[in-house]
């Protein structure tokens, strides 16, 4: 397989699975880098896991070798390096998509993946599936199998109801007992005072946060010609607008959007990042090591 | 100001207006939807550019829907109507024709002159509202010839040419008139008018139809205005007037008869209708005629022996005077003058070859004359014979001709003579005789019938004019003959058989020579070889043939409609001849004699003959005869009447209905203009055609719709 194609929605489309496809995005990034720099491990011996490339030879563990004729890896609790949590939008709008994956299935793959590699360096990821009022939670864990916990979380929820992701960061906000990395996956299209108090919030009580912006080709460009008739997708308010009429207004409110969204962002420190759902995902995860990178350092 | 239209039924398709609005319409419904989650920027945009946007496709709906109208009227081809008269009000001068009717029935009083005055006082108030670079033309319906220039004419000329136009008791021809006005309008004007004045009387313009022009150029306005309406109908006239027998005969009384009829809503009480016979009153009758009811009255009049007469009936005078007089005139007959050429005048009186033919022809009623003045000589006296002083000439038993004797018989008739030539016992000298090659009959050697025979009509000749006066049974007559000896003829040149034997042997064939007719008798004249010249048929015979050859001896009348051209023919031999004809009111004109070649010239059917004219005669062509009256016809030794009447259709001057008017015009100007002297301007309109004008709003709304509609 061409090292591209990991990466291309379209591809991605066809696994059903969200474990395949964080694992099949992940793989096929890893391939490419170097290992992690992150050691990850501990004295608390917590589980066995498979040996894989890339892993020292002198975490193997001899005995279980000569128990079971594999080669595991020993793995050890309470040896993390960062709490992470993963705040994903499950509002209506992300279930929107005019290519091969929707909003919200872009956003859950690119969580997944991320959640993926931060388990692989046995970071604790925690999650919450953002809703119009009330979230669904995963709490932080650094094991490997958790990972799963974090799938089903995912794959369980769908989007529906209005935005709520100011209102879920600010209550991940005054949870957090301890400073970690929020990575916010959503559009954002929340009111923007609020989004900015709950990133302002965050980032106050000494967090990391990355923000991943995720929009659809279509919102960005704007391709639709002739007289439409446009929904709401979260509420049932409609327009009839002649498209080569609004559409250079549009795009310059949803520029001037953008742009103060990035401008907050900046100004508060947190990690800003436009994603189309037409990119390659590899490009949201580079991203999201590079921090992880600068952030070692 | 109103609007015309040309083709009015295309504004049915200003339906199609609505085709913008159903295209906006199912557009509407067309519309594709689609889900936004970013709708609140939609939201916004739309707020803010709602209002300019709805304000621009109400604009451009309107511009659509307007274009479409336009099309649909630029179509049509309206014309603006605009009162105003005739001069230039825009950019280019306008050339106008005053049709002025002339015709019999616009004479007409309505108190304040006649309905020609009134027109004619119409146009010079247009003429005088032209201004400096209008040009104005002048036609009349009756009393121009049909293919006469129109002159484009300054006001001044304009005024001159409307003095010279003269009331008539002719018909009109407004339908030539108006066709030759429309395709001779100036191309050089910015505006054509066409403008009729008439009071519209069906005996003109019962028939006319627009839509008859043979070509309506309808970027010329044309305006009918009919003058003085309410000056109403009323008018006693003469109609139906005959005369019995016409031409009358020499000596004889003839009738007349004629209607009054009174077009008025009152009874007319003792009207005097009167007879002049040349200028003497003759005689007065007085009738009562009901409202819009006739009554008939009837004159007896004695012809003259001789000469020509004339005469008319007259009513009083009332409101239309073309239609109160009727005139007659007709020439009586003249005696036909016949040379008998006696080839054997050495016998006695009684046995003379022509006893019995000189007998026959100057047979007479009592106490009359014979038509036919007879003269006769001597075979030898033939070369001192002035052959135009006859008509015919007939030869009996004639043997040896002198020289200048035969040619001179020759020339007379081939130019239009008339010979009867009978056998003999002289004239079978085939020696005597070889000189007559040309005569349609060569006769043979005598024979001897034994016994003797009879004779019959030849089959289909019954009605030949030789056997007129025979009466319908002539063929018995003939049948009673008997002929002892006679001269069997050989049809030549044409001739053909009018007499045979039983046994089918020619013996009276006749002939064309030249212009005149010839006649061969196979047998003699007298009692010699046959009983006939005792018989009861051969008075009959002989006058029937002598009418025959000799022409026409009947009074012919004269008369012709005012308007028309009639005809003076003579015989050939006066071509060249200058003659002169005075009109009514004394106007003179000088005509000359043509050779008259049938088929090249439309005959007229009126006219006046002089004289016996052939197929190929002599004739003149007088053409001004627009008044009624007489126009008297002078030749150096002649005088002759030609009565002109007022054409029978002048008499029905009620007018076409408004109605009926305006369907016939179709969607045309039509307006009354009254006999007062109010302005008569304001009954002229001008139309404009709008077509430059819309195509110019089209072109403006087409870049206005080009500038505001989004075609990204």
């Amino acid at each position: 397989m061409n090292s591209d194609q990991y990466f291309d929605p379209l591809v991605i489309s066809r696994l059903s699975n969200l474990q395949l496809r964080a694992r099949h995005v992940v793989e096929g990034l890893m391939s490419g880098v170097h290992r992690s720099r992150s050691r990850g491990f501990s004295v608390d011996f917590e589980e066995h896991r498979a040996y894989s490339p890339g892993d020292e030879l002198r975490h193997i563990d001899w005995k279980a070798y000569g128990k079971f004729d594999r080669y595991l890896v020993k793995q050890y609790e309470d040896e993390t390096n960062l709490y992470a949590h993963l705040v994903v939008d499950a509002s209506a709008s992300m279930d929107f998509g005019d290519g091969a994956l929707s909003k919200w299935a872009y956003a859950a793959t690119l969580s997944s993946a991320m959640a993926h590699l931060l388990l692989g360096q046995s970071d604790s990821v925690g999650l919450v599936v953002s809703r119009e009022t009330e979230d669904t939670l995963v709490p932080s864990k650094s094991i490997r199998k958790h990972l799963l916990t974090l799938l089903a979380g995912l794959q369980a929820a769908s989007p529906d109801g209005g935005t709520g992701i100011a209102r879920s960061m600010l209550a991940l906000a005054e949870r957090l007992k301890r400073r970690g990395l929020i990575v916010v996956v959503s559009d954002l299209l929340d009111d923007p005072e609020a989004v900015e108090k709950a990133l302002k919030l965050l980032c106050l009580k000494g967090n990391d946060v990355i923000v991943f912006h995720i929009l659809d080709s279509v919102e960005l460009e704007f391709p639709f010609e002739g007289l439409a008739r446009m929904d709401d997708v979260e509420t049932d308010r409609n327009i009839t607008v002649e498209c080569e009429v609004v559409k250079r207004p549009y795009l310059g409110l949803l520029e001037e959007f953008l742009e103060q969204t990035r401008e907050r962002c900046a100004d508060l420190g947190v990690d800003y990042h436009l994603v189309s759902t037409a990119e390659p995902l590899d490009r949201g995860l580079i991203r999201f090591l590079a921090w992880r990178s600068r952030s070692r350092v | 100001m109103s609007f015309q239209f040309l083709h009015a039924a295309l504004l049915w398709g200003m339906g199609l207006v609505l085709l913008p609005v159903l295209i906006h319409l199912l557009r509407r419904r067309l519309v594709r939807r689609y889900r936004l989650p970013t709708f609140e920027f939609l939201l916004r945009t739309q707020r803010r550019i709602t209002n300019r946007s709805r304000l621009r496709n109400w604009i451009l709906l309107f511009l659509r829907v307007c274009a479409v109208g336009i099309i649909i009227f630029l179509a049509s081809r309206p014309l603006l109507e605009t009162e105003g008269g005739v001069s230039a009000v825009g950019w280019f001068p306008v050339h106008t024709v005053a049709v002025i009717d002339n015709s019999a029935s616009m004479a007409f009083e309505t108190g304040k002159g006649s309905r020609f005055d009134v027109a004619k006082r119409a146009a010079r108030r247009m003429i005088e509202d032209m201004s400096d670079a209008d040009r104005m033309s002048i036609a009349a319906t009756a009393g121009e010839p049909a293919a006469a220039p129109l002159k484009e004419l300054k006001r001044e000329d304009a005024l001159a040419a409307l003095e010279g136009v003269r009331q008539t008791d002719a018909r009109g021809a407004p339908a030539r008139v108006v066709q030759h006005a429309l395709e001779n309008a100036s191309p050089q004007a910015g505006r054509k008018n066409i403008v009729v004045f008439s009071d519209f009387a069906r005996g003109d313009w019962e028939s006319f139809q627009i839509r008859n022009l043979k070509q309506w150029n309808p970027h010329v306005h044309l305006q009918f205005v009919r003058v003085a309406p309410e000056a109403g109908v009323e008018d006693l006239s003469l109609r139906d007037v005959k005369m019995k027998p016409w031409p009358p005969k020499a000596g004889f009384s003839f009738t007349i008869g004629a209607r009054v009829f009174n077009r008025g809503e009152e009874k007319k009480s003792k009207v005097p209708v009167q007879l002049f016979v040349g200028e003497e009153l003759r005689e007065t009758i007085e009738v009562d005629v009901e409202p819009d009811g006739a009554s008939p009255v009837s004159f007896r009049v004695n012809a003259p022996e001789k000469g020509v007469l004339n005469g008319r009936i007259e009513l009083p005078e009332d409101n239309l005077s073309a239609t109160n007089r009727f005139y007659f005139a007709a020439g009586i007959g003249k005696r036909l003058r016949a040379l008998v050429i006696d080839g054997d005048p050495k016998r006695g009186l009684q046995d003379s070859e022509t006893f019995f033919m000189v007998n026959a022809l100057s047979a007479a009623p009592l106490g009359g004359e014979s038509p036919v003045l007879t003269h006769v000589v001597a075979s030898y006296e033939l070369g001192n014979v002035q052959w135009d002083e006859y008509d015919y000439v007939i030869a009996c038993n004639v043997g040896r001709w002198p020289e200048r004797g035969e040619q001179g018989l020759r020339n007379f008739v081939e130019k239009g003579g008339g010979l009867l030539w009978a056998t003999g016992e002289l004239s079978s000298d085939k020696a005597e005789t070889a000189g007559l090659g040309w005569l349609p009959a060569t006769p043979g050697e005598p024979v001897t019938l034994r016994p003797s025979q009879s004779l019959k009509i030849a089959q289909g000749e019954e009605a030949h004019p030789a056997f007129s006066l025979l009466g319908a049974y002539g063929g018995r007559f003939f049948s009673a003959l008997r002929l002892a000896r006679v001269t069997p003829l050989q049809p030549a040149r044409g001739g053909r058989a009018l007499l045979e034997l039983p046994d089918g042997t020619p013996l009276l064939v006749v002939g064309s020579v030249g212009s005149g007719q010839v006649m061969v008798w196979g047998s003699t004249c007298d009692r010699d070889w046959t009983d006939l010249a005792v018989r009861p048929v051969f008075v009959p015979l002989i006058r029937g043939i002598s009418d025959y050859l000799g022409g026409t001896r009947k009074g012919v009348s004269s008369s012709a409609d005012a308007g028309d051209a009639f005809e003076i023919r003579a015989p050939i031999r006066r071509v060249g001849e200058a003659i002169q004809i005075r009109g009514p009111s004394g106007e003179e004109s000088a005509l000359q004699f043509m050779e008259k070649t049938p088929g090249l010239e439309d005959a007229p059917a009126d006219g006046l003959r002089l004289g016996k004219a052939g197929s190929a005669g002599a004739a003149a062509y007088y053409r001004d005869a627009y008044r009624a009256g007489f126009y008297r016809v002078l030749t150096p030794d002649e005088k002759h009447f030609v009565a002109v009447n007022a054409p029978a259709s002048e008499a029905n001057i009620s007018p076409v209905e408004m109605s009926t008017l305006k369907e016939k015009l179709e969607k045309l100007d039509v307006r009354d203009l009254p006999a007062d002297d109010s302005d008569p301007l304001r009954a002229i309109l001008s139309l404009i055609d709008l077509g430059a004008l819309l195509f110019l709003a089209l072109g403006g709304i087409f870049v206005a719709e080009a500038f505001l509609a989004d075609r990204t």
